[in-house]
Parts: C-alpha cells; structure tokens; sequence
C-alpha cells in the first residue's frame, strides 16, 4: 500500500507530503490513517491552531522533539500549554494542523505509549493505594497480575510499601503525590508528559520527582515537561520550547539558544578610572558599582577590544569574563521582541525574581 | 465496533468492586427491605393499637325522639366500644349538650337528629335546624346527619363503624316502619362479591387483582429503581471530576468508554442487589407458604369494625403461586426485564450527560430536577393505567420513550397488549437508547474536562453538534 500517499487525502488536515515518507495506510472506521514508521521524533506538530469560542488557545505552533531528550514547555500561565499538551494526548482534538506522536498520527494507539501528570491531579480516596495503582496500569493495558507486581515494587521503591493495603485518603499529601507519579510511570511509558510537575511538591518530592524522570529518560523515554518555572526548565531539559500568548516564541536546544544568543555580558573587576567604559561604539550599558562592573556589550562588539582600551587607559584588570546568559534572560529578550511584555512572556512572581 | 474494550471492563470492575465492598452496599441491600417490611408491620401494629386503644371506650346515644336509640345502642355493642343511652341528655337543648359532654363519663356521644327515623329522611322543622352544619357530601339534604362529640381526635375506624351502626339501626327501623318484620339489617346490607376474570382469545384467564398489583408494582419499583442508579451514575461522574482524577482518565481511555463503563459497573451492582433481593423475597414466599400459606399474613388494613361489617374489603385471595403464574405470563415478565434493561440505558446515560455538565453537588440536583420531573409522569400515570391499561393515554404512554420503559411492563402484566404495540415500543426505546447514548457521550467528551460553573444549555447543544 506503499507510494499512493499522493492518491489519496490525508486524514489529518494540513500534512505536507514530506512526513509522509516511509509511512504506510491503515483503514479504521471508514477513515485513512497514516500510521508512521518510528524515525527520529517523538513528537512532530505542524501547524497547531484550537480556539475556544472566540479566544485563541493556539495559533499556528510547531513543535519537534527528538526521541531521548527531555523537552521544557515553557510560557506563562494561560499561554496554550495545557492546551498543546491535551491536544498531543488526544484529550482534545486540534482545530487545524497535524500531530504525530512516537511515529504516528493515530493518536488512539499511541494512549498506551504515555504517561500523563496532569496539573490538577487526584486519586479515588476511598481506594486501596495498590488497588488504584493497578487500576491505572490496567487502563494503560498492562495485565492485573502484572500492574499489581510493578505496584508493589513502584512502592517499596518510594518508601510506601507498608502502606499498599491502606486507602488513598489516609495517605498524607506528600505521599498521594508520589503515588501518583507511581500512576503516570507504572507502564513505562515511551513519552512522559508532566504539566507543571513540581507545582504545590514538597522539596523531597521534588528531588524525587527528578530522580524518577531522568531515569525513565535514561532507559529511552522522551520527557515532555511544562512548567512556568525556567530555572527549572534550565537544570533539566535539553530543549525548550517557548509558547506565549497562542504562538511559539522560541524552540531549541538549550546549549544551542546560549550559543545563539551570544556572549555579550561581561564581569570586569579592576583598579583605577572607569573611564574606559565610555566607548560609544562598544558598550551598550555598564552598571559601575566601583572597582566591579557588569557590561552589556552592542551587538557585533568584540570584547577583546573593550579589555585593549582598558589596558591602555592604565587600569589593572583582575577579573575579565564573558559570562553565559541564562534563560531567563534570552526569554526575556525574544517575548520583548515578539512584541510581549516582560508580564505576558512570564508570571507576575517570575519576572523581577532571580 | 466491540463496546466491550478492555479500558470500558477495567471501568466497569472498579465500579463495581467499589460500590459492592462498601459498608453501605450491604447495608442497603439487605436493610432497604428489612425497613420497608418493618415499616409495614409497624403500621400494621400502630392500627391494632388504635383499634385495642378504642376498645373499651364509651358511647353515649342522644336521640331526642328516642325511635331508634336501643336499636342503634345493640349495633354499637357490636362493635368494639360499649354504648349506652344518655337519657339524662335528651331533653337538653343541643348547645347544652354539648356543654355538658366533658362532665359525663362518656368518650363519644352520638346525636340523632331529631325525624330521623322519619322515611324521607328530615322533617323540615329539622332541615332548617341543620341547615349551616357541616355537611360532607352532594346529597345532604336528603339524608341523616347525626352529630359525633369527642373528647379527642376520632380515629377513621369509629367514626365509619359508628356510621355504619346508624346505617343499620336506621334501616331497621324504617323496615319494621313499613311493615316488615325481624329482618337481619346485617345481612342485608352485606355487600356482594365480585370476581373480575379476563378472559382472553387463548382461553387463559387472569386474576384482575394481582394484575392490578403487579402492574402498580412495577410502576414504583421501576420508577425508584431508574432514577436510584440513574444518580449513582450522574454521582459516579461528579465524583470523578471531584477527586481531580478525570484528566488522567481522560488521556487513558476514550470518554465514552469511560461513560459505558461506570454504567456496565453500576450496571452490575444493580443486578447484585436485584438478585439479592429476588433471593430474599424467593426465601420469604417460600418459608410462608410452607409455614401456613400466605392467608395468615396479617391482614393488609385491619380497620375497627370494617372486618366485622357489612362493608368488607376485596380481599386477595393468594392461595398458591399458581394463581400468581396463571395471572402473570412468563413472556411478560421477560419483556418488562428487557424495558428495563433499555431503560436502565437510556437514564443512565443521560443522567452520565448531565453529571458531565456539573461539577458540584448543588449544580447536580438543579440538573436532576428536569429529569426527575419528567420521569414522574409515568408514575403520576400509574393510577390511570391501573384503571383502565388500554386507555389511549395510557397506550400513548407506553409508546414515547422515556416513558414506555415504566409505562409498557406496566400495561404488559395488567392487560393483553398486542404484539406490534410492544414490539413498535421496544424498537422506539432502543433508538432513543441509541440517540440518547450517542448524544451522551458527545456531552460527556466536552463536559468531564469542564470546571466550575455548569454549562448552560445552548453550550451543551454546541458539544452535541460540534462534539
């Protein structure tokens, strides 16, 4: 049934024909799916619009994340991640473009394959720890026998084994959280998808929660975390990906976006006059706290002009160093120009916090 | 498309599990009929008590023209009160009397009108005398009033044993009047038994009684029944959205798997408890027939008097189960398991659709209340089809889902109904089963991700047509 993709409509609306290499039909319910041979991608989104009523929720986003990496969702609250992440696990269908998730555009098979931490989460309360657990691994096709053992041990291994027999709601929240996870893990997922996962966990959780996703990376999973916290998205993930209001604003490797954005911070500290910061064709903007100074060099500036100056206008220079941007501070400048304001590219807390 | 996924059964057996492991579960099962039994006994026992507490009580007869007090006293006796004539109160103008009534020893006293022996009912001296009283039915004016006096509430039972006393002497007396002598007023006025037998093309016949029971029965039992797990189901729901855990179903399994799963499970535990209770009721038939039948169950009303009166109850006479299978057929009781079952669908599902569409307790009893409301009309319809099954209300009734599902087992053990009749219902219920499901899901899709404020209703007509 191969090399008739031209034939024939696609069923998801959008598809360009070159995705469609090395794919194959499949006929279910009267309709035409193309069920993808695995490649490189995890996730591939082309072209994502949903509206709800007349606001719009997503305009037009792509987004690629290769298999093994951990991938940060990164944007402000009500900036269309929950909704992107919904529309990659099918709990709600797009209003336009394609997605094609672990190789496949047959979303209803690939349920299986994933392990969901909504934000708001909960359990049943008046369910036995265990018994919950199973019911999770059973949804997600395991076998009874087979949920219960990888229930048993997912317990024992955070320290709730004594409790298995207990119910949901005599567990303290702490531990409700880590049964959760238990939940989202147990079938061993090939794509991890974690909406705010380390919103309202204690510290302990936290580094837990971290411990449990780099391992399930480890053994080939693909994470797909979103969080409105960049530091976090920053000592995590490989890529992020930007959304803010309805649009993708950045997307990338974090090592590559450091790179992009260039090195033109600079910690100078020296004795002696300032006077060689006053060089208008170099420097952007300099906070002189005396005897120390943080530098903004302009764009296309080479440092190792400003440090000559320096040396010839006689100062002595004990500390010169081109210092990385963090990610926050590239987010800062594309929301800035993408036309967003500090408040819309990140939430109110996080744009004057460290 | 196989309904039956291994998500929908995963569903379903924790409903199930969940529901049948509760303390409440079996509680309910095995105590909902312990107190609906024990509720009749008590007040069955609570009427012997008024009866017994009657017992004993004294009478005073006031009649003026002194015609008919002696006769009337001998009936009274009869029954369980003593009476007795209150000479020392018959030359006392009426407002005295009653005057006078809380010094006596007596708990009643009756008081003729005065003529009241007269054939033609009043004179008119009398008439006028009465005109103004309480008169309590259409025809008043030409028939005896007598006056009770009570020095507390007058249980029903005395007041209508009394009447029927007066009724007696009062014929008596009239009959010797005209010239016939020692009749036996009891004895005349004993009302005739009438047994009513269908008879139908196929030479059977039925009791009406238990007809008229069973067709009754089956309105209520599938009235509570439908909206009791219709609830569970819509609570089920809400339960879900509640307890946070909604999106993590949601990413798992597709929302209408997740819908006909709770209805299967609740579905299960319903057919659990009706098996349970067919198994208790089955036990209770069987240890009363085998103890001493079932005619030395207490009486149904055991009312002072009646029993001994000329005015008896039509009394059921359950001698056997054959008389139950001969009145009810086989078929039939299939057929109305089958209404229910389509019925057990279509309220449930809709009832899932309507727990969709709220988050909270409150929202969900203002989302019941239409649906609960529309529902009572097949009970409301209840009387009217035990009257008279072939109405065409009542075959209009047993035809418009979702309506028919109560209406048709109802009209089945009542009456013949035609075979296309049953058949057109049944075809109609399951297409309404079908849209209803259908629509439900598509509702339930959008609906179980809502939060907050419950949805109005032309945004749930939006889910429907955009799903």
């Amino acid at each position: 049934m191969q090399g008739r993709s031209n034939a024939v409509t696609t069923f998801a609306t959008g598809c360009s024909p070159e995705f469609h290499t090395g794919s194959r039909w499949r006929r279910r319910d009267g309709n035409c799916y193309r069920v993808h041979m695995v490649n490189g991608s995890a996730l591939r989104l082309r072209g994502i619009r949903k509206n709800y009523g007349k606001k719009t929720a997503l305009d037009g986003v792509d987004l690629e994340t290769p298999r093994d990496s951990i991938c940060g969702l990164i944007g402000p609250n009500g900036a269309g991640k929950t909704t992107l992440l919904r529309i990659i696990l099918d709990i709600i269908g797009p209003d336009g473009g394609t997605v094609e998730v672990l190789g496949t555009t047959d979303l209803q098979s690939t349920r299986r394959r994933i392990g969901y931490l909504p934000e708001e989460r909960g359990l049943y309360p008046k369910m036995r720890v265990v018994d919950h657990l199973v019911f999770l691994g059973v949804l997600k096709g395991l076998g009874r026998r087979d949920s219960t053992e990888r229930a048993r041990n997912g317990l024992e291994e955070v320290g709730l084994g004594e409790r298995a027999r207990d119910k949901v709601e005599t567990l303290s929240k702490g531990m409700q959280q880590k049964v959760q996870l238990l939940g989202t893990i147990l079938h061993e997922p090939e794509l991890l998808v974690l909406d705010e996962p380390f919103s309202g966990l204690d510290p302990l959780n936290v580094e837990l929660f971290k411990r449990l996703v780099l391992e399930r990376r480890r053994t080939g999973a693909t994470v797909l975390l979103s969080t409105h916290l960049i530091e976090d998205a920053e000592r995590l993930c490989d890529r992020v990906c930007m959304i803010a209001g309805a649009n993708k604003v950045l997307d990338g490797k974090v090592s590559d976006l450091k790179a992009a954005s260039g090195r033109r911070d600079l910690a100078i500290a020296f004795e002696g006059s300032s006077e060689f910061l006053a060089a208008p064709g170099l420097v952007e903007r300099a906070a002189d706290q005396g005897g120390y100074v943080e530098v903004r060099l302009k764009e296309g500036a080479d440092p190792q002009v400003l440090l000559r100056r320096a040396l010839e206008s006689g100062v002595t220079i004990s500390r010169f160093e081109l210092m990385e941007p963090s990610l926050r501070e590239i987010f800062m400048e594309k929301a800035k120009a993408a036309g967003l304001s500090a408040s819309d590219a990140l939430p109110a807390g996080e744009v004057d916090g460290a | 498309m196989n309904p039956f996924t291994p998500s929908v059964l995963a569903v379903a057996y924790r409903e199930f599990i969940q529901r049948v492991k509760t303390k409440w579960f079996i509680l309910g099962t095995i105590g909902m009929p312990v107190i609906m039994v024990g509720v009749a006994f008590l007040i069955v026992f609570a009427m012997r008590d008024v009866e017994d507490s009657e017992r004993g009580k004294s009478i005073g007869v006031v009649d003026t023209d002194g015609t008919i007090a002696d006769l009337l006293v001998e009936e009274l006796n009869q029954g369980s009160v003593t009476a007795s004539r209150a000479r020392n109160m018959e030359r006392l103008p009426a407002a005295e009397v009653r005057e006078r009534f809380l010094s006596t020893p007596f708990d009643y006293l009756l008081i003729l009108p005065s003529g009241a022996a007269a054939s033609n009912g009043f004179t008119p001296a009398a008439r006028q005398e009465e005109a103004g009283k309480e008169k309590d039915t259409n025809d008043a004016t030409d028939r005896v009033t007598a006056t009770l006096l009570a020095k507390d509430k007058v249980p029903s039972a005395t007041r209508r044993s009394a009447r029927d006393a007066l009724q007696r002497a009062l014929l008596q007396t009239r009959l010797q009047a005209a010239g016939v002598e020692a009749v036996d007023a009891r004895d005349l006025l004993r009302r005739p038994g009438l047994n009513a037998v269908n008879v139908t093309e196929t030479g059977e016949t039925r009791s009406q009684t238990l007809q008229t029971i069973a067709s009754m029965g089956i309105v209520y039992i599938y009235f509570t029944l439908l909206l009791a797990y219709g609830q569970m189901v819509l609570m089920s729901t809400i339960e879900d959205k509640q307890s946070n855990i909604v999106e993590i179903l949601a990413s798992s399994l597709r929302p209408w798997e997740l819908m006909l799963g709770k209805i299967l499970g609740c579905g299960a535990m319903a057919l659990a408890q009706l098996g349970i209770w067919a198994l208790m009721l089955a036990a209770t038939v069987g240890f009363v027939f085998t103890r001493s039948g079932l005619a030395s169950l207490p009486p149904p009303g055991p009312v002072l008097g009646s029993g001994r009166g000329p005015i008896t109850s039509d009394t059921v006479e359950l001698t056997s189960i054959d008389l139950i299978s001969d009145s009810i057929s086989w078929e039939s009781v299939i057929l109305a398991l089958l209404f229910f079952l389509l019925g057990y669908l279509l309220y449930t599902s809709v009832f899932a659709a309507a727990g969709a569409t709220v988050s909270d307790l409150q929202d969900a009893q203002q989302a019941m209340m239409p649906l609960v409301l529309v529902s009572m009309v097949s009970l409301i319809a209840g009387p009217l089809l035990m009257e008279s099954p072939n109405n065409r209300w009542a075959v209009i009734l047993s035809m418009v889902p979702p309506f028919n599902a109560v209406v048709m087992p109802s009209r089945l053990f009542s009456t013949e109904v035609p075979p296309w009749q049953w058949l057109l219902s049944m075809v109609l219920l399951a297409a309404s089963v079908t849209a209803t499901v259908w629509m439900s899901g598509r509702i339930y899709r959008v609906g179980i991700l809502m939060r907050g404020q419950r949805a109005s209703l032309p945004e749930i007509v939006r889910w429907v047509r955009h799903g």
